[in-house]
């Protein structure tokens, strides 16, 4: 049992660690998945040969790699990679992929002229903000900002700014509109009259088990020019967590742009506090994640993340309480079809899988507290009924262990 | 021919022509990358990739360039005679005019030159113009759309969807 190479199954590590660090890898990409990230993220020698393995498999290729939904936004980032290479490619493949980073170019000119009065205002209004994810990484960690696509623009402040901000939004030309259900709902959203959305987040994170002060994510907050404007940005180690949280606990992570996003960021030189990342992701709790997913990082990604770092953070996780655990599990099942793809992603046998699928059905009262369920009973009661649906209808897949799609 | 297909354009008669044109911005969208042009028509969803002389031929004409002055910088550039030249870049502007992806601006002010490979001339490469239709979902991923300039189009519809 491996993350990205690293043998988990140490004698060490309780049977109990042991089968959730593999019910865990769920988080992580599929091998498919994984064979492009390398192909487009690797360097040198690793990266020719992963170019190579990518453009052979007769399944996906180099097109029909990012042909998946989550996966097109990728396309300019493959692009810069063959073009950064000069990897021979197929000329219709590589019309393709100039066509998605011509797109995402002159979208990103766009997305700049539209972001530029909503920025004026709240810096008029005087509201303290900070550029989050997708905008300030296109514009501060990527070698060109359109190599990130980016769908919205998302703000992160105190609550006792939204009013003002909000107001200062809005007289920038950004109205009211209907929420987005397939995304984690932000304190405010905004769209502009072009459709482009303005996200208002008062937390770092969806999930307030999560959480971390705000006042000192932004006390930690540096300055950055994007698009010709100062604007703030997290603090390195602060845009890792979130980077890495998010993943952890929304169906975003099945772009892969989290992968990317990371792998841009520490490439950047910006230097990571690596202790303080511990130090915050001990806060906020998320050792159990994002120890699964550093350790990736670190090893199929070969990022250099320091073994003090990965170590620190398994020591945490596997200190991790039943609530963490059981929260760390549901974000994992986040984006999931198959609610039992946590259990069929454990290889190492029938005990590990006992004890993922008892997890699933009859999670820790605190976790049951926490997201305002009935009971153990109701709980076991809905995932019963679910089984036996689905036995009825597909039960050769059920028995096979391939799961299946509610 | 279009489609799928290629079409590779051929020699014509070479005549002066003051005519110069502009990018239908509303809907048009494009970038040279490689040596390659890429034109996309946000409106439909068609792409377009024009290679060979005509990718330097889009960057003349989008900068608002005669006809005439475009096939001047085409034949310092190329080992191609002007009529040549000429010839492919008629029927290259009347395949963008047709496809609505330029239109004749008589009031254009050109602006400054695009800034071609330096060096000597090199071999003469036909114009290739190829249309595409496969990634219209692409095209269309998420707002705002390339081009978008205050046209509020989207001031009445439902909430984007987002990805």
């Amino acid at each position: 049992m491996q993350a990205g190479g690293r043998t988990l199954d140490s004698p060490n590590l309780p049977a109990t660690t042991a089968a959730l660090l593999e019910a865990l890898q769920l988080l992580l990409p599929r091998p498919d998945s994984r064979r492009l990230l390398e192909a487009m993220l690797l360097e040198d020698d690793q990266q020719a040969e992963a170019l190579r393995n990518v453009a052979a498999d007769p399944d996906h290729g180099l097109q029909a790699g990012t042909r998946s939904a989550g996966a097109k936004g990728l396309r300019p980032l493959l692009h810069h990679a063959i073009a950064t290479r000069g990897w021979p490619c197929d000329p219709a493949v590589l019309t393709v992929l100039r066509t998605a980073r011509a797109r995402e170019q002159a979208r990103m000119e766009t997305v700049a002229r539209v972001a530029q009065p909503a920025l004026q205002a709240l810096q008029d209004a005087g509201v303290e903000f900070a550029l989050v994810n997708g905008v300030a990484l296109a514009g501060t960690v990527y070698p060109d900002a359109a190599l990130r696509h980016c769908h919205d623009i998302d703000m992160l402040m105190r609550p006792e700014a939204l009013p003002a901000a909000i107001a200062a939004v809005e007289r920038a030309g950004f109205v009211e509109c209907t929420p987005d259900d397939s995304r984690p709902v932000p304190a405010a959203r905004r769209v502009h009259a072009s459709g482009l959305p303005l996200e208002l987040h008062v937390t770092l994170l969806p999930e307030p088990y999560y959480s971390l002060p705000v006042s000192e994510v932004l006390a930690r907050t540096s300055a950055h020019a994007i698009w010709g404007r100062t604007v703030r940005t997290l603090a390195p180690e602060d845009q890792l967590l979130h980077i890495l949280g998010l993943a952890a606990c929304t169906p975003q992570r099945e772009t892969l742009r989290w992968v990317c996003d990371a792998h841009a960021l520490i490439r950047s030189g910006q230097g990571i506090e690596w202790e303080q990342f511990v130090r915050s992701t001990v806060r906020a709790r998320l050792t159990v994640p994002v120890s699964i997913l550093a350790t990736f990082l670190a090893e199929a990604m070969r990022l250099p993340i320091p073994r003090a770092t990965l170590d620190c953070l398994r020591e945490h996780a596997t200190a991790a309480s039943p609530l963490a655990r059981d929260i760390a599990l549901a974000g994992a099942r986040a984006g999931q079809d198959d609610n039992f793809a946590l259990v069929h992603s454990i290889r190492s046998g029938w005990a590990a899988r006992a004890m993922a699928l008892w997890w699933l059905v009859w999670p820790s009262r605190a976790y049951l507290r926490h997201t305002a369920q009935a009971s153990h009973g109701a709980r076991a009661l809905s995932y019963a009924r679910g089984l036996v649906r689905r036995l009825l209808h597909r039960p050769s897949r059920i028995l096979s262990g391939q799961g299946v799609a509610p | 021919m279009f489609g799928n297909g290629v079409l590779i354009l051929t020699m014509g008669e070479p005549m002066t022509d003051a005519r110069r044109f502009r990018v239908n911005m509303g809907d048009v969208a494009a970038k040279v990358i490689d040596g390659e042009a890429i034109v996309m028509n946000i409106s439909n969803g068609a792409y377009y990739s024009i290679t060979g002389a005509g990718a330097a031929a889009w960057e003349l004409l989008e900068s608002g360039q005669t006809v005439t002055e475009a096939a001047g910088r085409l034949v310092e550039r190329y080992e191609a005679p002007l009529e040549i030249v000429m010839a492919d870049l008629q029927t290259l502007l009347a395949t963008l005019v047709e496809e609505g992806l330029m239109t004749e601006a008589a009031d254009r002010v050109p602006e400054s030159d695009p800034d071609l490979p330096a060096g000597p001339r090199v071999a003469y490469e036909a114009t290739v113009f190829q249309k595409f239709t496969d990634m219209a979902d692409m095209l269309a991923l998420d707002p705002p759309m390339p081009g978008f300039d205050e046209t509020p189009w989207a001031t009445d519809s439902p909430a984007p969807k987002t990805g």
